[in-house]
């Protein structure tokens, strides 16, 4: 639909406003004018972000984050980064996700290969990604160590983050980084993972996903764009030297009878990244108030309305009733903030590491069973006096926590939970060496001898589900048999031929000789060079 | 669960016009319409989004404008985003 061009000249230097446009200067007057644009800057002209009272509403409690506070927050995690610390990541745009979900618009440029009797929907994904194609054409994102992703719909916000694009697969290492996707979700059922990582991935062509399925949740409906903002702060301050899939994945889902972090011994240990003891969840509810203040902030710097926060001049209210908004605001928060403050991760280290001590105690009373490998020392099984001493703890934090944040003050240091039911799952230990031997032989010709000792004393806990044909397990990777409820997906195998087909002249790399001698599980894998993709389009 | 707030987003497509000083920028919405505007370099997008939102009946609080997957900030101007002639987009 093409129309005439509508020249804006004219009226240029005479300035006449819109009647829907509103003059900077009236960005503060919260109540009065909804849509006005409050502009709070981040460095860099291109990364401007004009954030209005409209979406400063979008912070007031039980109310659903919007992009807009997203991408800010996003961009503050960004901005208090270490130089070196940043050129490792790259930060997509709120958007990203979405372009790749659209069902149609777009076109495949002309002279495209397809792949004879490609789908509809594999025509889709081709568009989309020629959607967002130059959105990265001033960075190589294959020469970063971690992509983060926000990923938004169906009215709920998750986080993805795509480590190490760049790397080649190579799954025997026991350790170092490997291409994977870690998919942080608040929610219990909230994003497919296995869907949103198969858009992402068609987008890189990468080829291994891994969903870690226990980080913190969310207790109510509305926090889930506030975790994935806590998320990125606890992922990105802090961030590690490499994430290695199998690690990443054992960390997650053995920790609470492990309390074994990633990196566990060297500086570069978080106690209880990447789990659900990685920060607690009234923290990030508390990350609300938080940013509301920086926006109020920004609002009150740039519009030369701070004569001193916390002791305003006495006549200065009197003079600018637009600031009165502003800092009644301000002070109402700080009240608040008395009762929750939002700990970021620096503040939180501390009270992390007594947590983690306070746990790892309660493991060397509790229960051996954590500690597989040293079957001689292990103790009886607890008495039911130490187990009723113990629930009876656990169930006092349980009820701790049901209590709403805002009557609580902040405490010293919180109980650890303990999810008593996996600890005393009353089984024989006899059966124990033989039921985890045959679980774990399925997948564990594909697993170097190394990583089959370490799994198989942890996994005989769980019960022993299969997981159900459509699901494979993750490609080379021998993982302890699955929790009932917990669902682990791998990609569907492509072959490289219809990857090659799909994106022609993307550097697809056919699996070499010494793929092809590797165990039958690694043959089938494709090898895609991530590195050349993209770089020459 | 979460909100985004967002109805429509639109691309802008700078193309080449004869004086360098002048634009002509294309708005597009996501059901493929789009809307020719020739404005200055130095124009403010706060006046071309206006104008696009009150052609299409949206309040601009409603939309989001994106060049290059940057956001675009109203009180930007195309020489800000370094939009040049000959410059084009694709969905």
């Amino acid at each position: 639909m093409q129309e005439n061009p509508i020249r804006l000249d004219s009226s240029d230097e005479e300035g006449t406003p819109s009647p829907r446009r509103a003059p900077p200067t009236q960005a503060v007057d919260l109540s009065s004018n909804p849509e006005a644009g409050v502009v709070c800057e981040t460095s860099g002209i291109a990364r401007k972000l004009a954030v209005t009272a409209n979406d400063l509403v979008r912070l007031e409690p039980g109310s659903f984050l919007n992009d807009t506070i997203i991408d800010f927050y996003l961009r503050h995690v960004q901005d208090r980064l270490s130089s070196a610390t940043l050129s490792r990541c790259y930060f997509y745009s709120t958007f990203f996700y979405s372009k790749l979900r659209e069902k149609r618009g777009g076109e495949i440029p002309v002279g495209t290969r397809l792949k004879p009797g490609a789908t509809a929907a594999e025509c889709q994904a081709l568009r989309n990604y020629h959607k967002v194609q130059k959105w990265t054409k001033d960075v190589d994102v294959f020469e970063k160590d971690f992509l983060f992703i926000p990923v938004h719909h169906a009215l709920h916000w998750s986080l993805m983050i795509v480590c190490h694009p760049g790397c080649s697969y190579l799954s025997n290492a026991a350790t170092g980084p490997t291409p994977c996707i870690l998919h942080l979700d608040s929610m219990q059922h909230g994003h497919k993972s296995a869907e949103a990582a198969h858009r992402i991935r068609s987008y890189l062509e990468a080829e291994y996903s891994n969903r870690v399925g226990r980080v913190v949740k969310q207790d109510n409906f509305c926090d889930c764009g506030l975790f994935l903002c806590a998320y990125a702060e606890y992922f990105a301050r802090y961030l590690p030297p490499y994430i290695h899939a199998r690690e990443a994945y054992e960390v997650a889902y053995e920790y609470k009878k492990t309390n074994r972090d990633l990196f566990e011994g060297t500086p570069a240990c978080y106690p209880g990244r990447l789990t659900e003891h990685w920060f607690r969840p009234e923290n990030a509810g508390a990350l609300r108030l938080h940013i509301q203040k920086l926006i109020l902030q920004l609002i009150v710097e740039q519009n030369d309305l701070c004569l001193g926060l916390g002791s305003p001049h006495p006549l200065w209210k009197a003079v600018d009733p637009r600031a009165c908004s502003a800092h009644a605001a301000l002070e109402q928060i700080a009240e608040l903030e008395q009762v929750e403050k939002y700990m970021g991760p620096e503040e939180w280290l501390e009270h992390a590491g007594i947590q983690k001590l306070l746990r790892q105690e309660k493991l060397d009373a509790g229960t051996s069973e954590a500690f597989p490998g040293t079957q001689e020392q292990r103790r009886p099984l607890p008495t039911a006096s130490e187990r009723q001493d113990v629930e009876g703890r656990g169930k006092g934090a349980g009820s701790q926590k049901a209590v709403p944040a805002s009557a609580l003050g902040r405490p010293p240091v919180k109980l650890p939970r303990i999810e008593t039911a996996s600890f005393f799952t009353p089984k024989a230990p006899a059966s124990r060496p033989a039921r985890s031997s045959s679980t774990v032989s399925d997948s564990s010709e594909e697993a170097g001898p190394s990583s089959g000792g370490r799994w198989r004393g942890g996994s005989a806990v769980t019960s022993p589900v299969q997981p159900s044909p459509e699901i494979m397990p993750i490609g080379g990777l021998s993982h302890p048999p699955l929790n009932p409820g917990v669902k682990v997906y791998a990609r569907k195998q492509r072959s490289s031929a219809d990857t090659a087909q799909l994106f022609p002249g993307r550097g697809v790399r056919v699996g070499t000789a010494e793929d092809a001698a590797r165990p039958s599980g690694f043959a089938a894998q494709v090898m895609v060079d991530c590195t050349e993709f993209l770089r020459n389009p | 669960m979460s909100d985004t707030g967002e109805d429509s987003k639109a691309n802008i497509k700078p193309e080449g016009a004869s004086d360098p000083n002048v634009l002509s920028i294309k708005v597009k919405d996501q059901l493929g319409g789009e809307v020719v505007f020739k404005v200055k370099k130095s124009t403010k997008f706060e006046k071309i989004l206006n104008a696009f939102c009150q052609k299409k009946a949206v309040a601009i609080s409603e939309v989001r404008f994106v060049f290059d997957g940057t956001r675009i900030n109203p009180s930007m101007t195309p020489e800000d985003m370094e939009m040049e002639d000959g410059d084009t987009v694709r969905r």
